[in-house]
Parts: structure tokens; sequence; C-alpha cells
């Protein structure tokens, strides 16, 4: 314990702080900010804040934010994550719910895993309207086989296989095109 | 919300301009609370309804910045926070509060 608060306190140790504060205050108030909820305004308003603080009071004001994020984000955005994780249902309550055509169920849904689509999509590199259509597709894909996914756990791997087939099919489209047209 | 020096200096620069927007750093400066105090209350006072808050149109910004984000005084908080700087007056506790407003 008192090795720990002579290293706290010890003059190197200053010197850091006083380098980070002073140097990049942008980025040690983006840091702050994350302490906020994720929906809320404040992140983007400290931010756009800086650049109006004179260049050698930024140190303190971040200082200052880094004190205000402490007692005022950090126990909404904890309270948040605990609330979020409580009201997560699982996948295959959701997919149940998504038989039943429940509109909720689909936002959740596409919510929870758009990026696996839209990343495995990302990967092919198509053009915008042909990535668009891949992602659309995929969803399509799940809304017909919704009877038919035996792994609810296993959820992400089959939308990234189906959307993996998905560019395919459109790649192969695309050279198709492309040869008749050379013909 | 309970009055304070703050919250009485807060007041004061809001009813200085009750009409337009305020920004942030821009309210702790004419205020001179510092920002430590001004953000958390300036929450508290979002959830009472007395202000709101919209974002600056990002087209018509001239200079090289983020937009802001500018509080507005609603009808409620103007009414509120008149009714402070009323009791304020009167209050021996903020007789060094300098009164710009009349």
């Amino acid at each position: 314990m008192t090795e720990l608060l002579h290293v706290v306190a010890s003059w190197p140790s200053l010197f850091l702080v006083v380098i980070v504060f002073g140097f990049a205050p942008g980025f040690c108030l983006r840091l702050i900010a994350l302490a906020y909820p994720r929906s809320d305004p404040r992140r983007k308003e400290l931010t756009a804040e800086l650049y109006a603080v004179p260049r050698i009071q930024r140190p303190l004001w971040v200082a200052e934010q880094l004190e205000v994020a402490l007692f005022e984000g950090l126990p909404h955005r904890v309270s948040a994550v605990i609330r979020s994780r409580a009201n997560r249902a699982s996948t295959a309550e959701l997919l149940s719910r998504m038989r039943k055509r429940e509109r909720a169920a689909w936002d959740e849904m596409v919510h929870r895993y758009g990026t696996v689509v839209t990343t495995t999509v990302r990967s092919f590199r198509l053009q915008d309207p042909d990535a668009l259509d891949a992602v659309q597709m995929t969803w399509l894909r799940l809304a017909e086989n919704l009877d038919r996914i035996k792994f609810p756990e296993r959820l992400d791997g089959w939308l990234a296989t189906t959307a993996r087939r998905e560019c395919l099919q459109i790649l192969r489209r695309g050279d198709r095109d492309k040869g008749e047209r050379q013909s | 919300m309970r009055k304070t020096h703050a919250l009485v200096q807060v007041a004061i620069a809001f009813l200085d301009d009750p009409a337009s927007g305020h920004w942030g750093y821009e309210l702790s400066k004419r205020s001179g609370v510092r920002s430590g105090v001004l953000y958390p209350m300036l929450t508290r006072m979002l959830d009472e309804g007395w202000i709101e808050d919209r974002w600056e149109d990002p087209t018509a910004i001239r200079d090289k910045r983020p937009p802001r984000r500018y509080y507005e005084l609603t009808d409620e908080g103007r009414v509120a926070l008149g009714a402070i700087l009323q009791e304020a007056r009167s209050d021996a506790r903020f007789t060094t509060v300098r009164w710009r407003w009349a």
C-alpha cells in the first residue's frame, strides 16, 4: 500500500500527469466523456466546448470534467448497463417472438446482430447498392427460415454464412453481366 | 432545487438574455460559476423542464468547430427562475451577488 502511495506521489508521476493533461487535453476529455451513458448528449457537448476554452485553462477545465463525469456520468452509465443486461432476452426468445411477427423483436434482432451482417458484407467490398442488397437479402433469408433455426446460440455464425453466400451470389451475377456485355 | 449562489448566478445569466440560446462555456463565463457545478445544474434544470436543449445547426457554423449544444429557457423556466431571483433579492445571503438583471 505504501509502495503504491510512493509511486502515485512521486515526481515522475506528477510530471506524467502534467504532460498528459497539459498536452493532450482533447484526448483526455474524450476518454472522460466515455463515463457518460452512450446516448447522453454531453459526450459530444464537452468536446465541442473544449475548443472554446482558452488553451492555458484547458488542462484544469478537463480535470474539472473528470470530477463531474465521475459523480454524474458514471453512476448513470453503470445503471444503464445493468438495466440492459437484466432486460436482455435470450436469442431463442427473440426468435420465437419474431415468429409471432412482433415488430419490436425484429428491431432488437437487427440491433443485436446488425454488426455481424454488415461487417461480413463489408469484407467483400461491394458497391454500396450491392452491399445494401446483400444485407437486405440476409435478413430476408432469416425471415424465411425462422422455423429452421435449430441452434439459436449459433445464430451469429448462421447470419455470417448467409451474408457471405448472398455476397458471392451478387459477385457472380456481376461477373456474368460483365461477360455478357463483352461478348 | 436548492437555492445556492451558483443557482442565483446562473439564473441571472439566463435572464440577462432570456430569448436566445446559451451554451455551457459561455454561461459559465458570464455567471462566474465553474463548469463542474454548472453542468450538473443544467442537467437538473433540463429534468425540471426549465430549459430545453438543441444542437447548433452545423451548416450555419462559419469557423472550424463542432456544433454546440444550446440551452433555451422555457416559459416554465422563465417563471421559476424569475421567482428564484425575486426571493433571492430579499435574502441576506445573496447581498454580495452582482445584480445585473433588473
